[in-house]
């Protein structure tokens, strides 16, 4: 068989049309933050709708009719592709009496680090003595200091 | 079977006669389809226990790792020079020099891609698996990618594409 001949057989098995992987994978990597989350909480009902239904026939169907949606948006949900609204992460919680979202009623104090003193180690050259380990150091600046810092709200 | 293409002249996947996409955009789909990976574990459940995880757990890992899995592919492909080569080995671990037409694998924990190394930076995505097991002929779903990576290279080598230069001549008619 002629190499051109091979060629033209070969052609044929190539598509013409283009995979929608490339696409695809771009796009997730730059929706990856809510997607993630919006993945998390997907899995959480699909596991309640799983658990619930031999004690009372949850089902996505169900789910969407005592939520007012079309089940194919609760397909859309338990896929984790829907950028969800709190207020129908609400609606779900509601429904399935769970809950999706916590957010701390309290205040978190947040750590900020203590201030740490900067030493710049000092140049020598051969002639110099050997300096005790301490001396080799020179103070050039401290971090700022957080210890003063304190929110608003936090003292009653 | 019809070959579709990836990336420029690096990565090409397999598309199946009944199926809608290719093998690698499928694969993605598949391994972020919660309902999916839901049934699947509930029927590998006791290849699970070895892992110690739930089912919900296996669902939320296998979304993280396809995850990793794709950024760590969708990186090599864009890297300068490419590096595509150095996420694939080959197929059975005891084989340490590479073949023309061979068989090979990239991995992530138990997802794995299965690939037809045609050329130096060059690979023909064959199929994949979620491979909860230590060989591939343990379970239906694994030994089938066994199958269809033979069946892959047959159709190649039917094709008359034996070696390198064939391969990218074909592809860029």
């Amino acid at each position: 068989m002629e190499p051109k001949e091979n060629i033209q057989n070969l052609k044929k098995l190539v598509s013409k049309e283009k995979s929608n992987w490339l696409g695809k994978a771009k796009w997730r990597r730059e929706n990856k933050a809510w997607l993630d989350k919006s993945a998390s909480i997907a899995i959480r009902i699909l596991s309640e709708i799983r658990k619930q239904k031999p004690v009372n026939r949850m089902s996505q169907k169900r789910l969407a009719e005592e939520m007012g949606v079309t089940p194919q948006y609760i397909n859309k949900v338990v896929k984790g592709k829907e950028n969800l609204t709190i207020e129908t992460i609400c609606k779900i919680e509601r429904v399935l009496g769970i809950s999706l979202m916590e957010v701390p009623s309290f205040y978190v104090f947040q750590e900020y680090p203590s201030p740490v003193v900067i030493y710049k180690k000092v140049e020598r050259n051969n002639a110099q003595p050997i300096a005790t380990k301490q001396l080799d150091f020179q103070l050039v600046g401290k971090t700022p200091n957080y210890i003063n810092y304190i929110p608003d709200g936090t003292h009653g | 079977m019809e070959i579709i293409h990836i990336f420029e002249e690096n990565l090409y996947s397999i598309r199946y006669s009944g199926e809608c996409k290719d093998e690698l955009e499928r694969l993605f789909d598949l391994w972020e389809d919660n309902e999916y990976l839901f049934e699947f574990f509930e029927a590998n459940q006791a290849d699970l226990v070895y892992y110690k995880l739930s089912i919900e757990q296996a669902v939320g890992e296998t979304r993280k790792e396809a995850g990793k899995l794709r950024d760590a592919l969708f990186e090599a492909l864009y890297e300068n020079p490419i590096q595509i080569e150095t996420l694939f080995r080959n197929l059975d671990n005891r084989v340490v020099h590479t073949f023309l037409l061979s068989e090979q694998k990239t991995r992530r924990r138990w997802l794995r891609l299965y690939a037809i190394r045609i050329h130096e930076n060059m690979y023909l995505i064959t199929g994949g698996a979620i491979k909860l097991t230590q060989k591939m002929g343990e379970r239906p779903h694994t030994k089938q990618e066994l199958s269809k990576l033979e069946k892959c290279k047959t159709f190649l080598e039917q094709n008359n594409v034996f070696d390198d230069d064939s391969f990218k001549e074909m592809l860029n008619e």
